[in-house]
């Protein structure tokens, strides 16, 4: 076999692989890291967020310190009309060039009165110099989950529960998250009525301070009829909650 | 018998997969003391036409893709642990001039 012969090769070979692996380097994106800060909330330095610029183009980058909104099934978005003023971001708004990586730190400015405070960092990037045909020019944006729970001394666990309601084939209970921290909550119910009696378990949810959120009843479908609910809520290894709903479903 | 024809060729086959391999640790992101750091990366392809490609990888338990325009807001796909490479394409409608860009936006499911 000639020296040639290897070279060619070689160089079929690196050709083969490069075509098999897709090259994120040419894929690649706006990106952050980490993606959730969780700490305790005192005040101080939290933390910073990385944002790498792995796209080809210039991306103009705004970072701002959001709460959330969240909606009765449990998703959050953030408040954009609204900022966490308690919280200091060292640099707000920058240029990244394709490759480029920046930190951006945050402090609490002061120990929040509630004991906590939860959020997001959002960062927001748009191509420099864009121009699209259509009109449309899509930005990126990332929120990075914020996390700052009460000491120990300052956790409060508390649930409210609201009123039972079933349609569609499911029963929804809100809660309402009276305490202050987001360690999600969860349990178990008996629901007993003209279909017999069904033991459920409630997927665990994080709610945030002062939000309701619906939490569902996987029972199954029910037969029209009046039924009672015993449900019982757990959050940090402790009962938030102990209480009886009942339902009519026509 | 290795020759030194044996010994350039294996050099050069050695030298490529890296180089070829050199991408796929881009999801990772490895922090101090050896912690893997959560990680979300978004990727958008945009045609002419606005056809958007949304190509996503989060470390992150439970992550949601939406398309804002304005008011409105449309839910390209959620989903729960971890993910990558995960990939959606949505239209973003032509608008009339000056209306507001169109967001797509990654982040968590719940606080």
């Amino acid at each position: 076999m000639t020296l040639s012969r290897i070279a060619t090769l070689a160089g079929t070979a690196m050709a083969l692989l490069c075509a098999a692996v897709p090259s994120t380097a040419a894929a690649g994106g706006l990106a952050i890291s980490p993606a959730t800060i969780e700490r305790e909330a005192k005040p101080g330095s939290i933390g910073s967020v990385r944002v790498t610029n792995g796209a080809s183009k210039t991306l103009r980058i705004t970072v701002s310190a959001r709460p959330w909104i969240q909606s009765r099934n449990g998703a959050v978005r953030p408040n954009d009309t609204r900022r966490l003023s308690q919280i200091k971001l060292g640099v707000t708004a920058f240029t990244l060039a394709p490759g480029q990586v920046r930190s951006v730190p945050a402090s609490l400015l002061s120990r929040p009165s509630s004991g906590s405070l939860y959020g997001t960092i959002s960062v927001i990037g748009t191509v420099v110099g864009a121009s699209s045909s259509n009109g449309v020019t899509a930005r990126y944006r990332l929120l990075a989950g914020l996390r700052l729970n009460p000491s120990t001394a300052r956790r409060s666990l508390r649930a409210v529960v609201g009123s039972a309601r079933y349609s569609g084939g499911t029963t929804r209970i809100g809660v309402r998250n009276a305490g202050n921290t987001v360690e999600p909550i969860s349990g178990s119910a008996t629901v007993s009525g003209p279909s017999g009696t069904r033991r459920v378990s409630i997927t665990a949810q994080r709610i945030v301070p002062g939000a309701t959120v619906d939490l569902r009843l996987p029972h199954g479908r029910l037969q029209a009829g009046r039924y009672t609910i015993a449900l019982r809520l757990d959050q940090g290894g402790r009962r938030v909650a102990t209480v009886t709903r009942s339902v009519r479903v026509r | 018998m290795i020759t030194h024809r044996h010994a350039i060729a294996a050099m050069l086959l050695t030298t490529t997969l890296p180089l070829a391999g050199a991408g796929l640790t881009r999801a990772d992101d490895t922090g101090i003391s050896g912690e893997v750091e959560s990680l979300m990366e978004l990727s958008l392809d945009q045609t002419a036409s606005g056809r958007v490609t949304a190509s996503v990888t989060s470390t992150v338990g439970g992550t949601r893709l939406q398309l804002v325009q304005g008011g409105s807001v449309t839910e390209l796909g959620a989903f729960g642990g971890s993910r990558t490479n995960l990939r959606r394409v949505t239209r973003i409608p032509r608008t009339a001039a000056g209306s507001p860009d169109a967001t797509i936006t990654l982040g968590p499911q719940g606080p």
